[in-house]
């Protein structure tokens, strides 16, 4: 689905777009980095904006959920657990806040680092049992477990994720069979209920957060892929269509040097004896113009369509033909023409044809059934091919054209080729694309 | 008494108007022919050459509209008219070439060659003979020498003497009459002669077409050079 016209958006030349997500469900925000008015879009869903962001041109995460400092949290647990031990006076309290701090420092490297953070907070919580620290009076070896049973789940992979949960299970069993340094084993069973209370919801939502991340990560790489792919496309449509721009030119040139050849030719002949210089230049243009036709015969050889052409260039003088061949096959087309068309060189006139062309076949593939007005007009230094045509209704499961699509790429390459300009916009259900070439004699 | 001089009668297909205007300044600058129609377009030249009856049509092949150059020339000759046909290209490519000469085209010239070789293909396909591009000769017989010949020619019921059949062969080679006649300690005259007969029993428009036939027909094979 083409976000863009469904929401309304004029034509984004090029933008690489980045997006945020904030939460899960909850909107989202996209900043188009080259627009020359940047806007933000809040869509509502996190797939959406990654499509988004793929068709504007660019996928760039900015930031995972929260976006902030991976320290905050750890500092806030620290203060928590020392505030504790502090209040409650237990026994091996500074082995304990030793423990804390050490913990706090670990987890602020939990994002770069997983593994080793989640082994050094295991460490810390298994060795805190025989060195006196209390398991039953502070909350102190449950919520850096519960942290690293999280990040188990959410952060570790494949062996990885084995090697931290058999951590866990270590420093459960410390923590459970110590207490204070004594084995008591009557404190087991009231333990593993306990452990067991503790590590589910820890490994639950470790594996959501684990998946929601996998399933970002997809598709922000599916969106790469399809923008790669678009791109190559793209690419491909466009040397196609300077191929064939260049065969065209070369063909036009060919006749133009042709004619000259034809009229030195019969000037010549018309000469008298005693002008043999005169004669002798012309004999010079002929034989130039007729190498330079091998060569040019050569060039559209080489690019040329397997199937041979047995018509020249189209102009502007067959336009009629076309509209009256769109017409016939079911297309509602009108067409104006406005000043004086003798003086228009053949190649911006070849160029005209084309572009009409294409708007039609655009129309005819995007929006059947509408009617499209075609302008063609003659102005002081340029001539204006103007179409417009309503766009079908949203929800009709159409693509739209896209201002990148294929369908448009010929235009724009013609129009560069003679440095003039194409205009596309799409507003109040109205297509329209003006393409201007300039004109100089 | 004088004698009658007719000159011979000259139209001129092109869509561009200054090729045109070109070629009619070539035609009319030579004494005995004369431009008597000119078309810009496929239907606009059937029109003029049934009205003209021209002798000789200079036709460009690349023509707008839904006529080209070959259309006109195989709907005027499949209607029996006496125009011969010199077809006219930009470019020298063979894909026309063959297109031309099965359509019944007399000759072939590009249309950039100099205005002498244009009017000598005027006047060539004028007295009958036919004209090819002189490197395109070649080219002709080798792609016909390639060609697979047709089945069913029975070679048998064109009835050629042993001489014709001589001569046929040479035809077939490239020679011209000129050749022919001191290959075969004949004369010139006697040569056209015999050449006009095998034209009628093979039923040939002109010499291009009797290469044609030959090489269609399996009675030359490549490398069979005399």
């Amino acid at each position: 689905m083409d976000l863009r016209r469904s929401l309304g958006f004029g034509s984004v030349n090029r933008a690489s777009a980045s997006y945020a997500v904030s939460s899960p469900g909850e909107p989202c925000l996209i900043t188009l980095g080259d627009d020359p008015s940047p806007s933000l879009l809040i869509l509502q869903s996190e797939s959406l904006a990654v499509e988004y962001a793929a068709q504007c041109g660019g996928v760039e995460a900015l930031t995972r959920p929260g976006g902030v400092h991976p320290a905050v949290a750890p500092v806030v647990l620290w203060v928590l657990l020392v505030a504790e031990q502090l209040a409650v006076h237990p026994p091996g309290m500074l082995v304990a806040i030793l423990g804390a701090s050490a913990v706090a420092v670990a987890l602020c490297a939990r994002r770069s680092r997983p593994l080793a953070s989640v082994l050094v907070v295991l460490a810390v919580v298994t060795v805190q049992a025989p060195l006196g620290v209390s398991t039953k009076d502070t909350s102190l070896p449950v919520l850096p477990v519960f942290w690293a049973i999280f990040l188990a789940f959410s952060a570790l992979h494949g062996r990885q994720r084995l090697v931290g949960l058999a951590a866990v299970v270590v420093a459960l069993t410390s923590g459970m069979l110590l207490d204070g340094g004594h084995v008591d084993l009557a404190n087991l069973e009231h333990s593993a209920l306990f452990a067991v209370a503790l590590c589910l919801p820890a490994a639950i939502t470790g594996t959501y957060v684990d998946s929601r991340h996998r399933y970002a990560l997809a598709l922000e790489e599916g969106a790469r892929a399809r923008e790669a792919q678009r791109r190559a496309e793209t690419a491909t449509a466009v040397a196609e269509e300077r191929l064939r721009i260049a065969r065209e030119l070369h063909d036009v040139i060919a006749h133009g040097v042709g004619l000259m050849g034809v009229q030195a030719g019969a000037v010549r002949r018309r000469l008298r004896a005693d002008q043999k210089d005169l004669a002798s230049a012309l004999l010079t243009v002929e034989e130039t113009g007729r190498a330079a036709i091998t060569e040019l015969g050569h060039a559209v050889g080489v690019l040329r369509d397997p199937a041979g052409e047995m018509a020249p260039q189209p102009t502007l003088a067959q336009l009629r033909a076309l509209v009256e061949a769109a017409r016939e096959s079911g297309q509602q087309v009108s067409l104006t023409l406005r000043g004086p068309h003798e003086d228009i060189p053949v190649g911006v006139g070849v160029t005209a044809y084309r572009i009409v062309q294409e708007l039609l076949t655009n129309a005819r593939k995007h929006a059947r059934g509408n009617h499209v007005a075609v302008t063609v007009a003659r102005g002081c230094e340029d001539l204006t091919i103007e179409a417009l045509n309503a766009t079908p209704s949203a929800g009709r499961g159409r693509r739209g054209p896209s201002p990148g699509g294929h369908g448009l790429i010929g235009i724009r390459e013609r129009v560069a080729t003679y440095g003039g300009s194409v205009e596309i916009t799409n507003a109040d259900n109205t297509f329209a694309v003006t393409a201007r070439l300039p004109i100089t004699r | 008494m004088t004698a009658e001089w007719h000159r011979t009668h000259v139209a001129i297909v092109d869509d561009q108007d200054m090729v045109r205007a070109g070629f009619r300044m070539i035609v009319e600058s030579e004494p005995g022919l004369v431009v008597v129609g000119e078309a810009a377009s496929g239907a606009d030249a059937l029109t003029m050459v049934s009205r003209t009856r021209p002798d000789v049509t200079l036709m460009d092949i690349r023509m707008p509209g839904e006529l080209n150059g070959l259309d006109v020339t195989r709907q005027l000759l499949g209607t029996g008219s006496p125009t011969r046909i010199v077809i006219l290209t930009t470019f020298d490519t063979d894909d026309f070439l063959y297109a031309a000469l099965d359509a019944g085209a007399s000759g072939f010239l590009l249309k950039n060659s100099p205005p002498e070789r244009l009017l000598e293909a005027i006047r060539t396909v004028a007295a009958g003979d036919a004209l090819l591009e002189p490197t395109v000769t070649t080219r002709v017989i080798a792609e016909f020498g390639r060609r697979r010949p047709l089945a069913g020619t029975d070679t048998d019921t064109w009835t050629l003497t042993e001489r014709e059949r001589d001569i046929l062969r040479r035809v077939a080679s490239g020679c011209s009459n000129a050749e022919i006649a001191r290959s075969l300690f004949l004369s010139q005259a006697t040569v056209k002669t015999h050449v006009a007969h095998i034209l009628t029993k093979l039923g040939a428009r002109d010499r291009v077409q009797l290469v044609v036939k030959a090489y269609e027909s399996g009675f030359v094979r490549p490398g069979h050079e005399q």
